[in-house]
Order: C-alpha cells, then sequence, then structure tokens
C-alpha cells in the first residue's frame, strides 16, 4: 500500500527566530496538514502565531473558535487580515513545555475560499492554559503556495518546530 | 501474518459534479487500524447551515447516540442525543451561504474493524462563512454495533451539491 501522507518540510529553529515560512508548496497534493510544536520567548504563559497564506496581507480570514481553560468554556470570533493561531506556550509557562498544533487545508490547490480546521493547545501543568477547537475561513479562491508564522511576541525559542505533509 | 507498514493509505474519494442526495463508502477492506473521513460539503438546503448525518452499515435503527461540544463565536454549549437513527458529523453550508464555501469536516473511527466492540465516532466540524450561521466543534457519536464497519454513507438536508468532495483513509498501525 502506497504511503500518502508526506512530509513536504520540517523547520526546526536553532535559535530564537521571528517566523517561519514554507515557501513553493507543491501543488501537487490533495490537502495540507501542519503540524507545530512551539514556545515563544514572550514572558506570558501563552503567545499567539500570525498565520498568512501565501503573501502576508492578502485577503482577510474570519475565526471561530470554542475553548476550554480547565474551569470554563467559551467561544469567540474574529476578523482580521492574519490568521491568530492562539494560543501556545510562552516564556511565563512551566519551563520546557511547548503547545502544540494541528492545521488541516483540504483542497488547497481548489478554486474555492479556503476553510481549515485547526485544534491547538498550550498545556503546561499549571494555570493559564488553553484549549482550543478553530475554524478558520481565509477569502481568497487561489490555490495556496507559501504559509508564514510570525511570533506573536516576536520569537519563537530553539527546538520549536513546524512539520508540513502533504496528503494524496 | 503480513508486516503492517505503518501506511497512511486513501481508500477512496469522489467529487459531486452534479446534486446528489446521498454518498456511499462501501465494501471498506478490514486491513487497516483506523479510518479518517475528511470532507468538503455543501448542501442545496434553503439555509446557512445544514446539518450532516452518516449511518455505518447502513444501519438505521435507532442505535446512534452523541455528545458535542460546540461554539458559534459568542457562546459555547453542549448537547447530547440518544436512541437516533442516524449519527451526526456536524453542520455544512447550505444554499444561503456564501457561494463557494465548502466546510472541511473530519470524522474519526479507530478499530473499525474489530468484531468485539460498539464503535465510537469523533468528528470535528468547521463551519465558518461570512454574516451569519456558524459552528465549530466536535462530536462523539457511539454506535451500538459490534459488527466490523464496512460501509460509510454521508446524509444532509437536501442534496450535495456540485464540488462536494469526500475522501476515505485508511490508516494502519506500524509494528514497534
Amino acid at each position: 500500500m502506497a504511503l500518502q501522507l508526506f512530509k513536504i518540510q520540517s523547520i526546526e529553529v536553532a535559535s530564537q527566530a521571528s517566523s517561519v515560512a514554507f515557501s513553493n508548496i507543491p501543488q501537487g497534493y490533495t490537502d495540507l496538514k501542519l503540524v507545530g510544536s512551539v514556545r515563544s520567548a514572550v514572558g506570558n504563559i501563552g503567545d499567539f502565531i500570525y498565520y498568512y497564506l501565501n503573501t502576508p496581507g492578502t485577503g482577510a480570514y474570519t475565526q471561530r473558535l470554542i475553548r476550554g481553560d480547565g474551569s470554563s468554556i467559551s467561544s469567540q470570533a474574529n476578523s482580521v487580515s492574519y490568521y491568530p493561531l492562539q494560543f501556545v506556550n510562552g516564556s511565563g509557562s512551566t519551563a520546557n513545555t511547548f503547545g502544540s498544533f494541528e492545521l488541516y487545508i483540504p483542497n488547497y490547490t481548489g478554486n474555492a475560499q479556503k476553510s481549515f480546521s485547526v485544534d491547538i493547545l498550550s498545556e503546561n501543568n499549571s494555570s493559564g492554559a488553553y484549549m482550543d477547537l478553530q475554524v478558520g475561513l481565509w477569502n481568497q479562491t487561489a490555490a495556496i503556495t507559501g504559509m508564514t508564522l510570525a511570533s506573536g511576541s516576536g520569537l519563537y525559542v530553539a527546538n520549536s518546530t513546524f512539520t508540513l505533509y502533504g496528503v494524496l | 501474518m503480513a508486516a503492517k507498514t505503518g501506511t497512511y493509505t486513501l481508500i477512496n474519494s469522489t467529487t459531486l459534479t452534479t446534486s446528489t442526495a446521498n454518498i456511499t463508502f462501501s465494501s471498506i477492506p478490514a486491513t487497516y487500524t483506523d479510518l479518517r473521513v475528511v470532507t468538503s460539503a455543501r448542501s442545496d438546503a434553503g439555509d446557512r447551515v445544514s446539518s450532516y448525518y452518516f449511518d455505518l452499515n447502513g444501519l438505521t435503527t435507532s442505535i446512534y447516540s452523541r455528545t458535542n461540544l460546540t461554539g458559534n463565536g459568542t457562546s459555547a454549549s453542549s448537547a447530547n442525543a440518544a436512541s437516533q437513527g442516524l449519527g451526526q458529523i456536524g453542520t455544512i453550508t447550505g444554499s444561503v451561504s456564501t457561494s463557494g464555501i465548502f466546510p472541511v469536516n473530519t470524522m474519526d473511527i479507530f478499530d473499525y474493524s474489530n468484531s468485539t466492540t460498539f464503535k465510537t465516532v469523533l468528528s470535528r466540524t468547521n463551519l465558518e462563512q461570512p454574516t451569519a450561521g456558524f459552528e465549530v466543534g466536535a462530536y462523539v457519536n457511539l454506535v451500538q454495533t459490534t459488527n466490523a464497519i464496512n460501509s460509510i454513507k454521508f446524509y444532509c438536508v437536501g442534496n450535495f451539491v456540485s464540488g462536494s468532495n469526500f475522501k476515505l483513509y485508511g490508516i494502519e498501525a506500524g509494528n514497534l
């Protein structure tokens, strides 16, 4: 049986970096899956990521999420020029803890607006952690050829990793 | 026993070119460990939000129960339903929705081919669109059949429209 989940590229931050980018994404897959293990250098418990498709600043994003923080649940909607991947662990969280996320974009080469699913969490064995189920919508119909993830605080710490898979 | 390969394999996929009432993946091989379904679907129901259902093995008796956790951007809620004739995946857009929006929904059925346990289906629903009609969250369905799963049928209110896409993957665990 052929393997149909292909690692396109993996980026591991060797020293602090402000952003990572995937460019020239091959167009031969059906869906994309982005997985991250991330910690930022900001002095808060949690931090967010500015997520862009193709050229940053192109199009608009809407986000709807449901969130649990260990004591309550809530729902939130956002409409901005970037997609806020929130939250991953910041430097104020327990040492050596990294937030995780999975972002899935089906039919990324198609000519419809791009709807995507995000599961993200920032557990750190203390207070201030969040777990979200999110949906994003990018209002552009172009095929996805690139992604940029910029740290909301300004810097990712070393060992933060981002892996992009193509799915047939 | 053949060596496990630890693969993620596309078993079947379909993209509609005309409106269709139901989609069925049948003759699902029993050779994988888990199943994953990924859909981008839209209905022609006269609404912004259309419920999205499934059955397993063609069973439509009251063997489905579910609990969900969802949010609409303003509030979060949870609900459950017992003794249903279909399972629910979540929601999709309808004919009143902005054109060109096909929300992504996923389903996971772990250990689908065993003939011992009832089956649990985990789904994620992601309905985002301009103006109105939103749902983000997760559903868990219990399907009270111990039979191995060999088919999955998808339903919506009305028909699925052209451009709706359905993909079924088999995931085979590797050897430790």
